[in-house]
């Protein structure tokens, strides 16, 4: 991923410059599970939600 | 009894001392509070001990039994905690430089909990700054060290409760969990330490680390006692099945990643622990995971993005109150973007379907390493190449990370020693709300063997 993004998305969306300057120690890192997890994701129905794990925990619940 | 023998009571003992009369809540807290000042010091445990409160409770405790009153599960029986549980207008620095002065407003539900149970609150306990490290790292108060050798990590973040119920300071104390912080001090220091299944234990008033993963639970010397204090922390009977015993229990023993790092000491310690359910009347099976660097992808996303979120205003006002360490950890938060974020959460119920099918299948439980490298030393995860010290550091987690994404309930259990005097351990990791099953598995273990008695010589109760 191209560093030079990284650094703006620290600078200029989370308005944090010293982490900016340390973006090469976690470029690689965000890479690699931003591509995982966007992969994987390719596999969720279109309707599901970030509410669906509670839910299923709930459901689970016996008790 | 003496002041060694009321030290050497684990906790159910001691609460149904209590109970009995036997001894009063006065001379076990003294007992606790002189220990933690003098053994409990000199392992850098201790943060703060609340002596005047904690006897003035200790008195109203003894008070109370001898009127003849119904008493509570953990009548007068004196706990402290990690420093990240608040108690209205006390001090709770989480381990951190940035928050050595904050003093909360509420008081943690698990608390207040502990507080109905009658058990004594008595101080707060060492941890890794912010709860963000495997090791329990803290470049600000030292490390707490290992009772079983001091120049080992005790295993973090929940450090210093490992370190003081492992040395019979106090009989069990509440940690946290977000990527295995109460099974690596467990783990690391010879104890039982249970995280819940996600939500099950309330996180309110618990200085958060990362919501969606984060969980309470106990720190204890045995299943048991785990089980007591689960029961009051969580509202609910983990203790009176617990004797119920494992013959016809399947245990699942996945392999594949979970065997990839496995040193070959701790490797014999988990077969004599398979060998030992066995005899039991377990019946093993193999089974194998799915694909664990999605499900470590996802789960530190989750962790950094919402560790991120929580910190960022201080990342920027006081970076150089982070040790360095802890502010790499939490800095690739910053990056991604909110659709990863909301995807890692949306995929966590299937991938949790999946892993439970691969990874337990038609068992009860699975069988994991807790650590899969023997515990390492404070040098090997402080000094030396910055890579070598990172890699160490992520082994340690290699087998507990994964499950708090999961939000599936685990435990770890003593099961030996390594070469070097250090303790071993075995994950337990059930379905949803499988507490009781791993409680009764982990119990029944421990009925068979003897390595929750053994006691560390720092404990200086020989």
């Amino acid at each position: 991923m191209n560093e030079d993004i990284l650094r703006q998305v620290a600078a200029e969306l989370n308005f944090a410059p010293g982490a900016a300057e340390r973006v090469a120690r976690v470029a690689a890192l965000v890479d690699d599970n931003n591509r995982r997890i966007a992969d994987a994701a390719l596999a969720l129905p279109f309707d599901s939600s970030p509410y669906d794990f509670p839910a299923w925990l709930a459901a689970a619940d016996k008790s | 009894m003496t002041q060694h023998a009321i030290a050497a009571l684990d906790l159910c003992a001691l609460a149904d001392a209590l109970a009995a009369g036997d001894i009063t809540s006065v001379a076990a807290t003294t007992v606790a509070l002189q220990r933690l000042e003098t053994v409990g010091r000199k392992l850098n445990a201790v943060v703060r001990l609340d002596n005047a409160r904690a006897l003035e409770a200790a008195e109203a405790a003894d008070k109370l039994r001898t009127s003849g009153a119904a008493l509570p599960p953990l009548h007068g029986v004196p706990l402290a905690h990690k420093d990240l549980f608040y108690r209205a207008s006390d001090l709770s620095a989480g381990g951190s430089k940035i928050r050595a002065r904050f003093r909360a407003d509420v008081t943690a539900t698990v608390i207040e909990r502990l507080d109905a149970s009658g058990a004594l609150d008595i101080g707060r306990l060492q941890l890794a700054e912010f709860a963000m490290s495997p090791t329990g790292y803290n470049e600000h108060n030292g490390h707490a060290l290992n009772p079983w050798n001091p120049s080992y990590v005790p295993g973090g973040s929940s450090s210093g409760s490992g370190v003081v119920v492992a040395a019979r300071l106090v009989a069990g104390s509440l940690g946290t969990d977000t990527g295995g912080s109460l099974r690596h001090p467990g783990a690391m220091c010879g104890l039982v330490g249970l995280k819940p299944t996600w939500g099950l234990v309330p996180t309110d008033g618990v200085m958060p680390l990362s919501a969606s993963l984060d969980c309470t639970g106990p720190l204890t010397r045995t299943a048991r006692d785990a089980a007591r204090l689960l029961s009051v922390i969580a509202s609910g009977d983990y203790e009176s099945r617990l004797a119920d015993g494992i013959e016809g229990m399947t245990i699942a023993i996945p392999g594949g990643y979970y065997r990839e790092l496995l040193d070959p000491v701790v490797a014999v310690r988990l077969e004599q622990a398979v060998v030992a359910l066995r005899h039991l009347g377990v019946t093993t099976i193999e089974t194998a995971p799915p694909d664990m660097a999605i499900v470590n992808a996802l789960m530190q996303v989750l962790m950094s993005v919402e560790a991120a979120t929580i910190h960022r205003r201080w990342l920027i006002e006081r970076p150089q109150d982070y040790a360095d360490q802890v502010r790499a950890r939490i800095e690739p938060g910053l990056f991604y973007p909110a659709t990863r974020y909301v995807e890692a959460l949306s995929l966590r119920a299937r991938i949790t379907e999946q892993w439970i099918a691969a990874c337990i299948g038609t068992a009860d439980l699975a069988l994991l390493p807790a650590i899969s490298i023997p515990v390492p030393t404070i040098a090997a995860t402080t000094e030396g190449d910055p890579a070598d010290v990172a890699r160490v550091i992520s082994q340690l987690t290699h087998c507990t990370r994964g499950i708090n994404y999961l939000g599936l309930p685990a435990a770890s259990v003593p099961c030996g020693f390594d070469g070097a005097g250090m303790p071993v351990a075995f994950q337990l990791v059930g379905r949803p709300y499988a507490e009781a099953t791993i409680l009764r598995a982990a119990h029944a273990y421990q009925g068979a063997t003897d390595w929750h008695h053994r006691v560390p010589a720092a404990a200086e109760l020989q």
